[in-house]
């Protein structure tokens, strides 16, 4: 060991950090070498000094100073966990509701969607189905008034075209039925109404929304219940708008119904009627006529024997004065059994086709267009008002109702939360360290 | 690891500040004079070891008994104490200029050696001296003198506190005395000259 290696080694050597080994070279060397005697002796010299330096006092406030250092430490801290804590509680929170609000505003919007599309619904087809809507004509009254004859006279035809056709199909039965022989109109009474004869008649006001949609489903059923309609009338109102500014769009249909049915289905006229709109007036009769039928019957059978007794009396009429009495006389025979017959006629009509008069009367106006700036617009807007302010506190119900029942959710969603930035605050003060 | 520590330490990180005191009550005078000696100025001492009790504090949550608690909490201290010496380097020490100062001081320390005189060096080497000369190392071979020579850890716990291994620890402590010497000849001389 030279003294240069002496030098680096001194140090541990002092320390006894050594091996045993070089331990004893050093030994050696300190020994056999002045200089690094006196080097070795001066560094204990000095080491020895350094370990004498004492340690000076703690400053008197030092203890008291960290303890409120401290102290402040913690309250930063505990502000610090708090605010987390609060941030965090808030933020879920507020995801909460938004989304819940989200929701909630989406089925609102669905609904509201839902309802324009139905609202919307009834002047679209009211268009699509009468062509003639989709002219503009723009307040004339002349061109609505040949519209409304134009309408008149369509409707007319449509419905004397269903009488015909309806006729056309009684036609055989009526004849049958008015073939003269008294014998088969007996038949046909027994067989169709077991001698009871009643007239049925109902008088109806239906307000309705859909006018060409209500008036087509009635004519339809009585079409298919082989009834027809006697009499139609078509005609438009509108009690909120004066004749001149007449716009056909704002206008509002009303009309009356003249519909003849066979009995057997009265009943069920009444019922589709009831469907179709609101009733506001309803009047039903029934005239039973029996006797009175039989009575003109008895009439007919013995004037019909008196002709027959008339006309033999005429065959042995021997002079121009005779023949002329009895064919007198056989005139007026005839001419009763004629009236007579007429009634009986009349009255099978009537027992066998009910009558029901409609009034049909269009309470909703099936525009689109632009209307009037008038009175309904403070209301409407009123309405609409109201109605957000309720639908606004619906939703605060629903809210509050929705958020203390995931209380809690919410609990075990904050715990989870908390669970979590624990773990990541550990996480984190690992990689620190 | 002792157990009344262990129980402290539990209840330091439900915050409670008595134990807390207690628990370093045993290390604030020993951290307070390494800060002292480190950064040579007792307010700075002061601040600086409080700061580093409350980084312990703050963060003994996550002493996780490894270490012994002694050594890490000196290891924060120190820490603390050369975070702020270089934040603050109102005495700058490049890196090249201890080495330097150190061939120096080595090639000094033998060419001197010849004209120590013995009594002088016997009889005027005070722990005044000591002390002056301490202050005049570099930062790094301060702390390891302060560590080693005034505060007496063994390399072991060197090695702990200022996380670097065992040889690092005995090469520092090696050079760091080296130089330590060589300053208080240096001192001696100046004073001898102006004394004579």
């Amino acid at each position: 060991m030279d003294c240069r290696e002496f030098n680096e080694k001194l140090s541990l050597y002092i320390d006894n950090e050594l091996e045993h080994n070089e331990r004893n070279e050093f030994d050696l060397h300190l020994n056999k070498c002045n200089e690094c005697k006196k080097s070795y002796e001066e560094m204990i010299k000095i080491l020895q000094l350094t370990s004498e330096v004492e340690d000076k006092d703690l400053p008197e406030n030092y203890k008291s100073s960290l303890r409120s250092k401290l102290e402040l430490e913690i309250k930063e801290n505990k502000k610090k966990l708090n605010f987390k804590l609060l941030t965090s509680v808030a933020a879920c929170f507020l995801l909460l509701v938004v989304s819940f609000g989200f929701i909630i505003n989406n089925t609102d919007l669905f609904r509201v969607k839902q309802q324009i599309m139905e609202d919307n619904s009834s002047p679209y087809e009211a268009y699509d189905e009468d062509g003639k809507y989709e002219m503009p004509k723009a307040g004339d009254s002349s061109t609505v008034r040949n519209y409304t004859e134009s309408d008149k006279e369509s409707v007319g035809i449509r419905f004397n075209k269903d009488l015909e056709e309806s006729k056309d199909d009684k036609a055989p039965q009526e004849s049958d039925l008015f073939s003269g022989s008294i014998e088969s109109l007996d038949e046909s009474n027994n067989r169709e109404n077991t001698g009871v004869k009643i007239i049925k008649e109902a008088y109806l006001t239906l307000e309705i929304k859909k006018y060409d949609n209500s008036l087509n489903n009635i004519v339809t059923f009585v079409n298919e219940r082989n009834g027809y309609i006697e009499n139609s009338e078509t005609w438009y109102y509108n009690p909120n708008v004066k004749p001149e500014d007449f716009d056909r769009k704002d206008q509002l249909k009303r009309g009356t119904l003249k519909i003849r049915i066979p009995q057997q289905n009265f009943d069920e006229a009444l019922k589709l009627l009831n469907n179709e709109g609101l009733i506001s007036n309803e009047q039903t009769s029934s005239r039973n006529i029996t006797q009175s039928y039989y009575d003109t019957e008895n009439i007919i059978k013995n004037l019909e024997v008196q002709e027959k007794r008339l006309r033999e009396i005429l065959k042995e009429a021997k002079n121009v004065e005779e023949i002329l009495r009895v064919e007198n006389e056989l005139n007026r025979v005839r001419t009763e059994i004629d009236r007579n017959k007429g009634t009986i006629r009349g009255w099978d009509n009537l027992v066998n086709y009910s009558t029901i008069i409609v009034n049909l009367i269009e309470t909703e106006s099936n525009t689109e267009a632009i209307q009037k700036l008038d009175a309904g617009i403070l209301s409407k807007a009123k309405e609409g008002f109201i109605s957000t302010i309720n639908s606004i506190i619906n939703f605060l119900e629903r809210a509050f109702i929705f958020v203390i029942t995931i209380i809690p959710a919410i609990i075990i969603v904050v715990i989870c939360i908390i669970l979590v930035f624990m773990l990541i605050r550990r996480i984190l003060s690992k990689r620190e360290h | 690891m002792v157990d009344t520590e262990k129980i402290l330490i539990k209840k330091c990180i439900k915050g409670d500040i008595d134990a807390f005191e207690e628990l370093i009550e045993s290390h604030q005078k020993r951290a307070y004079n390494i800060a002292l000696r480190i950064l040579k100025n007792p307010d700075d001492a002061m601040d600086i070891s409080q700061e580093a009790f409350i980084k312990i504090f703050k963060s003994i949550k996550s002493f996780k008994f490894q270490s012994s608690f002694s050594t890490w909490l000196y290891r924060v201290v120190s820490n603390t104490c050369i975070d702020y010496l270089r934040k603050n380097k109102n005495e700058v020490y490049s890196i090249d200029n201890p080495i330097k100062t150190e061939e120096g001081s080595i090639k000094r320390q033998f060419e001197d050696e010849g004209n120590t005189t013995e009594e002088l060096f016997n009889k005027k080497m005070t722990k005044e001296l000591i002390y002056k000369s301490i202050g005049k190392l570099d930062n790094q071979y301060r702390i390891i003198i302060i560590l080693r020579d005034i505060e007496g850890f063994s390399y072991k716990e060197i090695s702990d506190i200022l996380d670097c291994s065992l040889g690092t620890v005995k090469s520092r402590i090696s050079r760091a005395r080296n130089s330590l010497k060589h300053i208080i000849l240096r001192e001696m001389e100046q004073n001898n000259n102006s004394i004579v």
